[in-house]
């Protein structure tokens, strides 16, 4: 019965627990940290998860998904085969691999977690969340933020009394700014900003995209396999950017070979727009914590975008500070979960942290205002918790009815920054019936408070009556019931997921089929021949024997990959 | 009456405390007893006292030879109208930052919108640049000189490539200079629209400054619509900014639901869209009927 952190990354995810040497990560069944979020089916029609899914991202197309994070709680859905999955679904199978193979790992079931979320998701995807760790069959305690995760493993660190640090994470998927402020160890989130839709594979989509323009007319006959297989090419030519200045890659097509170029200076061009994007929640973060740049001590990197020069060299610019990565970009949340789940055990080590966060959005409700006499402009936003207000926060406001003799109130919850409700996310809404009173207008009040998991309720009282009514936010395109929940859970409970061995196999498959399509010649031939080998062995059963090819071919797919395209 | 008790009390405190660390050390320590998690209701009421000891802090260092000013505890703050805001062309005369109790203030018959503070946060202070006491354009910032010249280029002003060139220049510079730069714009645009100017006739300020779609721009890349703590000074003067700039890209609605767009007052343009709406409901009714007497014929 053991609780742990979950970093559910768009791009990886990451399991930790809190032991008496603080935060430790559990390695998944191949001995890594870091489970790619990608699910896959194979032909069997079992699930695979993790590193082998993301092998098949090329070699399997039509039944692989990844980066279906942003999707949370969004209507969309992804075909996997003959079969439709919500990111939902997709989250709770990499939720439910990570907890087996905790459970493996720790030898205790695993039923309750804390899961981490970007400080920027809204009240649908936060929901969404706790729908896909319910479908896991996880208790999800709390919600934790992205960068104050982040913080909280830094912040066991730090040895100074009193410190402000800013926390710059761009993820996979996702970009949040978080301020801390440190005193007498205590952790208080200032403010939080940031963008949900924005993340390092939008750095590799600016450099598919430049692909696909070198390749002009032939771009437009390229199937799905081959899609997937320049997509892999940008993320390599990405990740190879961090090291090298410039980068030639070979990307095969049905008969001939081209060469794809890349360099800093082009992919500094390319990225610009992206650069300037992550420049106005590094502000609004700053401006609304009411610092200048100079009251920062110490600002550091989260997420595994954040390796990117041009990342390092666009933070330092703007903010005169060199930032930190002491601990490792892809770990240090999940680091933070750990540390979070060890925080709610009440762990005797953590006895005098503290930890306080806030609410990166303004709530409120939709109002009329009054023009002129008898003239009302609807659609106004009244906010009631106003953005970077601590949690848990409780606000009430009084309204009154338009007119006397109106017998019901509709009110609608938004979630936003602008002053009119139509730009900004509706979360739900409910209907109040009020005494008809002809003489006046009828008052009612309306509280909003908000839990320390960015929860909301909502609680209507009529005045004149005392009866209070509750919202549950329900109705939301997109999100789901209770009941939905339930039913899902049996369904995916059915579907398997390969065990270790079978999905490991599956992997060096996928590799080598990869390995296979992308080239020609001498090199098509060696994979053609390493995977009937590896097909033979499969064949004949014998687990050492299989265990033993694994590793070999592990290993040289390894260095072929080191060598390869580039 | 432990609601109106002083905020020190629930610090842990004698009497008020006189800096802002002998506030954070109180609070720190009264902090791991209500912790967030555990007891949310005595950690709502303690971060009250917290704030409103900052607020009381802020207050005595802008008034040091005052006496200090019992500020009772209530949770809830029910509090001021909106309208003043909404009503309100010029910035908000009262400098005095004096706290006070909790007050519901019913301004006309029917009064619909009420506001909730959080009370008045620390920002409200350190406002800075934005005091009503300093006169527009109070100090040099970056990229002063480009803005200036292009405001006053009767052309260049109304060129979307030259906001855009002072735009990417802009982009260019650190978080702190960027801040800088973008209240300079916002003070110099309050200023050429007469924001500044409490006795400026309404009808003297035919010329514009620039077109509405590049101001909507500028808007939208500021993102300067997006509700700042809302109260304050600045979105009062961005507030008051979009109308003059501009054209309310929203709607009204004559409590039936039915957007219209607004329209400048002109009988023509003011009532054209109702002549449209009214022509292409009299197309559809009489479609509706033609559909409606085919039918039975069959």
């Amino acid at each position: 019965m053991a609780l742990v952190g979950i970093d559910l990354g768009t791009t990886n995810s990451l399991i930790a627990h809190f032991t008496e040497d603080g935060p430790k990560l559990i390695p998944n069944t191949a001995g890594k940290f870091l489970t790619p979020s990608a699910v896959g089916l194979s032909e069997d029609g079992g699930v695979i998860v993790g590193q082998a899914a993301k092998y098949r991202l090329v070699s399997h197309p039509n039944h692989t998904v990844a980066r279906f994070k942003r999707s949370m709680g969004a209507a969309k859905t992804y075909r996997l085969g003959k079969k439709t999955f919500k990111a939902e679904d997709l989250s709770a199978l990499i939720l439910r691999s990570l907890k087996e193979d905790a459970e493996r790992h720790l030898g205790e079931t695993i039923d309750r977690a804390i899961i981490s979320v970007p400080a920027y998701f809204n009240d649908v995807q936060r929901k969404a969340t706790y729908a896909a760790g319910k479908m896991a069959g996880l208790k999800v305690e709390r919600l934790i933020n992205e960068p104050t995760a982040a913080a909280l493993a830094y912040g066991l660190k730090t040895e100074d009394d009193e410190n402000t640090f800013l926390v710059f994470d761009l993820g996979g998927g996702t970009f949040d700014v978080s301020i801390l402020e440190i005193f007498d160890g205590i952790m208080e989130v200032r403010s939080s900003a940031g963008d949900a839709f924005l993340g390092g594979e939008d750095f590799t989509k600016a450099i598919e995209d430049d692909f696909l323009a070198q390749l002009g007319d032939t771009a437009k006959t390229l199937d799905p396999a081959k899609r997937a297989v320049l997509r892999d090419l940008a993320n390599k030519t990405k990740e190879k950017l961090t090291t090298e200045t410039d980068i030639s890659a070979r990307f095969q097509l049905k008969k001939d070979e081209v060469t794809l170029k890349m360099n800093r200076e082009r992919f500094e061009e390319i990225t610009s727009t992206l650069v300037t994007r992550l420049r106005r929640p590094l502000q609004r973060a700053i401006t609304d914590a009411g610092l200048r740049t100079s009251d920062i001590d110490r600002v550091i990197l989260v997420g595994g975008a954040t390796r990117m020069p041009v990342i390092r060299k666009m933070v330092t610019k703007l903010l005169k500070v060199f930032p930190e990565h002491s601990l490792d970009p892809d770990e240090v949340i999940a680091l933070g979960t750990g540390v979070q789940a060890g925080l709610v055990a009440r762990h005797a080590a953590l006895e005098d942290v503290v930890m306080t966060d806030v609410c990166p959005f303004t709530l409120g409700t939709d109002i009329s205002h009054e023009v002129s006499k008898g003239q009302y402009e609807t659609g106004h936003f009244q906010p009631l918790i106003e953005r970077n207000t601590v949690i848990p926060a409780s606000r009430v406001v009084r309204n009154y009815t338009m007119r006397p003799g109106q017998e019901e109130v509709e009110i609608s919850i938004y979630q936003g920054e602008s002053p009119r409700v139509i730009d900004n996310v509706k979360l739900g809404q409910l209907k109040v019936r009020v005494p008809k009173n002809k003489k006046e207008n009828e008052a009612i009040d309306i509280r909003f408070t908000y839990d320390v998991s960015g929860v909301l309720e909502v609680l209507v009282t009529v005045i004149s009556t005392d009866k209070t009514q509750r919202l549950i936010l329900e109705g939301n395109p997109g999100s789901i019931s209770k009941a939905d929940i339930e039913k899902r859970f049996k369904e995916l409970e059915k579907i398997k997921i390969h065990p270790r061995d079978k999905s490991e196999n599956a992997e060096i498959i996928a590799r080598l089929k990869a390995a296979y399509e992308n080239h020609l010649g001498e090199t098509r031939k060696l994979m053609e021949y390493w995977l009937t080998e590896f097909e033979q062995i499969l064949a004949k059963q014998n687990d050492t024997d299989i265990a033993e090819a694994r590793d070999k071919l592990t290993e040289e797919l390894d260095k072929f990959d080191s060598l390869d395209i580039f | 009456m432990a609601r109106y008790q002083p905020y020190w009390t629930v610090l842990g405190l004698d009497k008020a405390p006189e800096d802002r660390r002998t506030l954070k050390k109180a609070y720190a320590k009264k902090l791991r007893e209500t912790r967030p998690d555990e007891d949310p209701e005595g950690f709502m009421r303690l971060r009250d006292a917290h704030d409103q000891g900052l607020e009381h802090i802020a207050y005595l260092q802008s008034h040091p030879e005052q006496d200090s000013v019992d500020v009772p505890l209530d949770n809830d703050k029910v509090m001021r109208d909106f309208s003043d805001i909404e009503n309100e062309n010029n910035p908000d005369p009262s400098p005095d930052v004096q706290i006070e109790p909790a007050k519901e203030n019913i301004a006309g018959p029917q009064l619909i919108p009420v506001e909730v503070s959080s009370a008045l946060d620390e920002s409200d202070f350190e406002n800075n640049g934005f005091d009503e006491k300093e006169e527009f354009l109070p100090h040099i910032f970056p990229l002063e000189d480009e803005l200036i010249a292009l405001l006053d280029d009767d052309t260049k002003r109304y060129e979307r490539n030259s906001w855009a060139a002072l735009f990417k220049q802009a982009h260019q510079l650190d978080i702190d200079e960027f801040s800088d730069f973008e209240n300079g714009l916002l003070n110099a645009l309050l200023g050429r629209s007469g924001y500044f100017n409490y006795y400026q006739d309404e009808d003297d300020e035919k010329f514009a400054i620039t077109s509405q779609s590049i101001a909507a721009s500028i808007f939208a890349t500021l993102k300067w619509d997006e509700t700042q703590s809302s109260g304050s000074h600045k979105a009062q003067q961005i507030a008051w900014l979009r109308e003059k700039l501009v054209k309310p890209k929203y709607a009204v609605t004559q409590d039936d639901g039915i957007y219209v767009p607004e329209t400048p007052d002109n009988f023509w343009t003011k009532n054209i869209w109702w002549m449209i709406v009214i022509i292409i409901l009299l197309i559809q009714f009489g479609r509706a009927t033609l559909n409606l007497f085919s039918n039975i014929s069959y």
